[in-house]
């Protein structure tokens, strides 16, 4: 089923465009990044189905129902955390919780169990009655978080929900996001770490300029580039290579040996990297080093577009 | 634009002028006599209004009202409440200068109210009243009218270019067709001349041999007809040869006439420019080599006319499933673009192969078509 | 209920003590320091007392003499000591001094009085009573020469500080300064959360909450209505603070009415929140503040905020008369003192009425604009 149907969606601001007839579909159990350079769309895209925005032209469905037209249905079923922290600091963390869960029409004793779960799965039971004042940057992202999940949302807006973290919370807020997934939220997720775009999103669309350039999953955008990978793997001696072997193993198109370093084309769609070792192995050599060469995605949008992401 | 003020300001002081009028002459018709000096009020009045208009173009434009205002409301305060009548008008210049709003402007012009003796007070009301409409009405049209003269302005000049581009355009493309045409017929005269004309000459010449062998020497006439049989082959072989070799292949013709175009380009505009280009270029159909054509043209002319570039580089490349064209110049570029019809021109042809044009104006215009191809 | 909710939000979020001292202490310290540095322009009890008068009377037996004595000794019981000078020179030098209130020659043919215009009010006082003392004493004089007329006794029994109350002190009560600033500053204060209302969407913006309240399944109207219930809550709670406090801890005269005080002051909070809330739609952020400032201080300049304003006909008083402040302060004085409803009630149809105003403009803005 698709949970976000976006058809020719467009946002004017006076003379400016800033979306610009943007048609996409996000399908239910996906993350579903966006990725795109500051002032590309990105947040008006999201602010638009979130009804925050009005629509200038085109129309958005979540879940079937043209927001414009079921706009309460469509906000209960949406829960956005803001890319700046939207949490009062003068009410404690389960208080600000109940506040706007409250907004979504909970009420008395499952309004409070659904508070204390959605702390609990952020990992801020223990400082429910503290004030976010007192908290960790990663605290006060991980309550932002919880202030949007406790209504138990269809549809998950993340706009850049990590920014300025310690690693650690980073790590705490990817794995929400993926506990979330399966628990059966389709997540829409924007930020400008590649990485994490490329550990968690099921699917991409890189928006530049109100506009989706290419879209698809991480696989499919690299492969724009080239559709190739290059393995390097350093040897302690080549001796006894069986290049032959090599070059039989599905995907490999080529093979090329320098003094000890060995470097093999391959498709960069077939995962055969365990069958090379295993060969290696199996023809007794000893691995020093190896790295494998895959463009990322920031390549990709630097590609498509002339700039890298964080101009 | 002054002609247009002027046109509007010729009304609002009409309307001054009735309401001066009505002012005076109320106050010589009533039941008091009217002291000399307020003849001096009414000429201070006229004063600071007339000064509003001479300082039309500086900063101060709002400070003459005011002082008018505060000036009546002095007067009018000073036991002169007739004289509260002129105030709309005054209100009216003073807060459009300040709000865009209509109402508000109309809730201004009724704040002195209250002040005025209750039997004054349905007149001013009704006089503010009929000098917000008008004044409404006056700016609302005056608008109007400008904007559909800078409009009409801007579609005289956009007239004026597109017909002298369109005559240029058609004596260039009379001209090169005429040579086009001398050339390509000089080539096929010299490649038939050179290919065909010889087989044709060498059967001839057999052919000629043979009937004059064919009684006493049919044996040998019949090898020399095989002959001929075998030039005129070859002949025909050539003739599709040369035929096959005359139609130039789709690569040859989309970077060709590109490398032409932009040669051209840059001998005829001040600027450098040039043309780079990796990945399959033969991936590239026909139909996607015309959308590449037209929008580099268009952004090229472009970056002539908005960007004071001195430099534009056209990159065409061919990627894994997308075709991108580059058109980027060194020019000052634009932190916001606005669309205009030339891009949205350009965003139509490309959207009929499912492709994007993006335009960037952070480091130069940068236009960036984006066509993707079935691999 | 959901306007309700934001409502109850908007007293969380004020929990911050500091914010709650400062609420509270900015009134009452204000309220402190005017009552007590304006004491002088306000004829309070304690000034009365040091009243001194030079006479010069004739001695001996006479109407006059007896008559003399017996109001110098009411007067002296009423706070107002008499002593007789040496001389008319010395006596006007006394004044001149100021070390005297005024000097009074009495004589059958009249009484003469110097005042020192530089002590008005006392001036003021002295002078009632001798103007009481002189009436009195002709009549009785009149009495006197024509015994067929109505007997009217000469000096009534107990007349005691009959000429005080009568000419000075048992006029109808006027506040004291602290009194008087209890309720301007009170009144001012009030005035003075217009600039916070102005501020109040701007402050959801800033801590981007504005965000999650408009993604929220709620109407832009919940969280307009329910942001002003609750500032109106939270204001009203915390000037009924300050009325207790300066009614408690300065002994400041609220009056035997103070639930009709709270409703007039409740009105007012209404129009300062409509106030800065339909500024702040009307124009930019940044002009808004400037103009509310503006408009508080012109209101409270002529609303009688930092002096008392005598209906005295002068342009001054005249302007005041449009200050929605005055009527707030005027309402508060007549029904503290002299029980009467008819200002309090037509200050608070101006507050309303003001407030639906503002209000409904603020509305219109919020309907046609994006977001909050």
């Amino acid at each position: 089923m698709n949970v976000l149907q976006i058809n020719q969606l467009t946002k004017k601001f006076g003379d400016f465009v800033a979306v610009d007839r943007l048609s996409l579909t996000i399908k239910e159990g996906e993350i579903f990044g966006l990725l795109g350079a500051n002032g590309a769309g990105k947040s008006t895209v999201i602010n638009m189905v979130a009804s925050l925005l009005r629509v200038t032209g085109g129309e958005i469905e979540l879940l079937g129902k043209n927001i414009a037209k079921h706009t309460k249905f469509a906000k209960s079923n949406i829960g956005i955390v803001p890319q700046e922290l939207a949490i009062y600091e003068d009410m404690t963390a389960c208080e600000n919780v109940k506040f706007f869960a409250g907004l979504y029409g909970l009420r008395g004793k499952e309004l409070r169990s659904r508070a204390e779960e959605a702390l609990a799965f952020t990992g801020l039971s223990d400082k429910r009655d503290s004030y976010p004042r007192s908290f960790s940057g990663g605290m006060k992202r991980r309550l932002n978080i919880a202030c949007a999940i406790a209504h138990r949302p269809k549809l998950i807006i993340m706009d850049e929900p990590t920014v300025g973290i310690d690693p650690q919370s980073r790590n705490y807020i990817l794995n929400s996001v993926k506990k979330l997934n399966e628990m059966g939220s389709t997540i829409i997720y924007t930020s400008h770490y590649m990485e994490e775009v490329e550990e968690l999103c099921t699917r991409i669309a890189i928006i530049d300029h109100g506009k989706i350039i290419a879209e698809g999953t991480k696989a499919q955008l690299k492969a724009i580039i080239t559709n190739q990978k290059d393995i390097g793997i350093e040897l302690r001696s080549a001796e006894g290579l069986q290049a032959e072997k090599l070059k039989r193993i599905a995907g490999v198109n080529t093979v090329m040996l320098e003094g000890n370093v060995l470097s093999i084309g391959s498709d960069a769609e077939v995962n055969n990297l365990s069958s090379i070792l295993q060969e290696l192995m199996a023809s007794g050599m000893e691995i020093r080093s190896m790295a494998a060469n895959e463009p990322n995605l920031e390549t990709v949008f630097l590609t498509l577009t002339g700039r890298s992401l964080r101009d | 634009m002054v002609a247009r003020g002027l046109k509007a300001e010729l009304w609002t002081i009409g309307c001054k002028a009735l309401l001066l009028t009505y002012v005076s002459v109320m106050a010589y018709l009533a039941p008091q006599a009217v002291p000399a000096w307020y003849t001096t009020l009414l000429l201070l009045y006229i004063c600071f209004n007339l000064s509003a208009y001479l300082l039309q173009e500086s900063g101060l434009k709002p400070l003459f009202p005011a002082l008018s205002a505060l000036f009546i409301g002095i007067v009018a305060y000073g036991g002169y409440p007739l004289f509260a009548l002129l105030l709309p008008m005054n209100l009216y210049e003073l807060a459009s200068s300040f709000l865009r709003n209509k109402w508000p402007i109309f809730l201004a012009m009724l704040v002195p109210l209250p002040f005025l003796p209750p039997d004054h007070m349905a007149l001013y009301g009704f006089i503010a009243t009929f000098c917000f409409l008008y004044n409404a009405m006056l700016a609302d049209y005056a608008g109007k009218l400008a904007a559909s003269r800078d409009a009409g302005e801007a579609m005289r000049a956009d007239v004026h270019r597109l017909t002298k581009s369109l005559s240029e355009n058609n004596e260039y493309i009379r001209q090169s067709e005429y040579t086009f045409k001398l050339e390509e017929r000089s080539r096929l005269s010299q490649e038939i001349h050179d290919k065909i004309g010889h087989s044709m000459t060498g059967a001839l010449i057999q052919m000629e041999a043979a009937k004059r062998l064919m009684a006493s020497d049919p044996d040998k006439s019949s090898e020399l007809l095989q002959n001929a049989i075998r030039i005129s082959k070859d002949g025909i072989e050539s003739i599709r040869l040369v035929l096959k070799d005359m139609k130039p292949l789709t690569e040859q013709l989309g970077v060709g006439r590109m490398r032409l175009f932009i040669d051209e380009f840059a001998a005829s505009h001040p600027v450098q420019a040039s043309l780079t280009y990796d990945g399959d270029l033969d991936r590239i159909t026909p139909l996607h080599w015309k959308i590449i054509q037209q929008n580099v043209t268009e952004a090229l002319t472009n970056a002539m006319k908005y960007a004071r570039a001195s430099a534009v580089s056209v990159h065409i490349q061919v990627l894994n499933g997308y075709i991108k064209a580059t058109v980027t110049d060194n020019g000052v570029g634009s932190p916001k673009v606005i669309k205009g019809l030339g891009l949205i021109g350009m965003e139509e042809r490309t959207a009929a192969v499912n492709g994007t044009v993006v335009v960037d104006g952070s480091r130069g215009f940068t236009v960036t078509t984006l066509m993707p191809y079935a691999t | 209920m959901n306007m309700w909710r934001i409502a109850i939000k908007e007293w969380a979020t004020l929990r911050d003590v500091k914010m709650i001292i400062m609420m509270l202490a900015t009134p009452v310290l204000l309220i402190l320091i005017m009552g007590t540095a304006f004491t002088n322009s306000f004829n309070g009890s304690a000034t009365v007392g040091e009243i001194r008068v030079l006479y010069e009377a004739p001695d001996g037996e006479g109407a006059l003499a007896e008559a003399w004595g017996r109001f110098i000794r009411d007067a002296e019981a009423g706070g107002v000591r008499f002593e007789r000078g040496s001389g008319a020179e010395d006596g006007k030098l006394g004044v001149q001094n100021k070390a005297y209130t005024g000097y009074v020659e009495v004589t059958e043919a009249g009484l003469r009085y110097y005042g020192n215009n530089r002590s008005g009010i006392e001036d003021g006082i002295v002078q009632g009573l001798l103007a009481a003392f002189a009436d009195r004493y002709k009549l009785a004089a009149e009495a006197a020469k024509d015994p067929s007329g109505p007997q009217i006794p000469a000096w009534p029994g107990g007349a005691g500080a009959d000429y005080v109350q009568e000419t000075a002190i048992d006029a109808p009560m006027q506040p004291r300064a602290i009194d008087y600033y209890a309720i301007a500053m009170t009144t001012l204060i009030v005035m003075y959360i217009a600039l916070s209302a102005g501020l109040f969407i701007e402050d959801e913006r800033k801590r981007n909450t504005a965000v999650r309240l408009l993604a929220a399944p709620i109407s832009k109207m919940d969280i307009f209505a329910g942001k002003i219930l609750g500032m109106l809550l939270a204001n009203t709670a915390s000037i009924i603070a300050v009325v207790l406090i300066s009614k408690y801890m300065f002994g400041a005269n609220w009056g035997d009415n103070l639930w009709m005080v709270f409703l007039v002051l409740t009105t007012q909070i209404a129009f300062a929140l409509s106030l800065g809330i339909g500024v702040s739609y009307m124009l930019k952020s940044s002009a808004a503040g400037a103009v509310t400032m503006t408009i508080i201080q012109l209101v409270a300049l002529f609303g009688g905020s930092y002096h008392r304003i005598a209906d005295d006909g002068t342009w001054f008083s005249e302007v005041a008369r449009y200050s929605p402040l005055r009527w707030t302060n005027d309402g508060l004085v007549h029904l503290i003192y002299s029980d009467s409803y008819a200002t309090a009630s037509i200050a608070m149809l101006i507050n309303i009425g003001f407030s639906v105003l503002l209000l409904a403009v603020a509305v219109a803005a919020l309907r046609r604009r994006e977001g909050l």
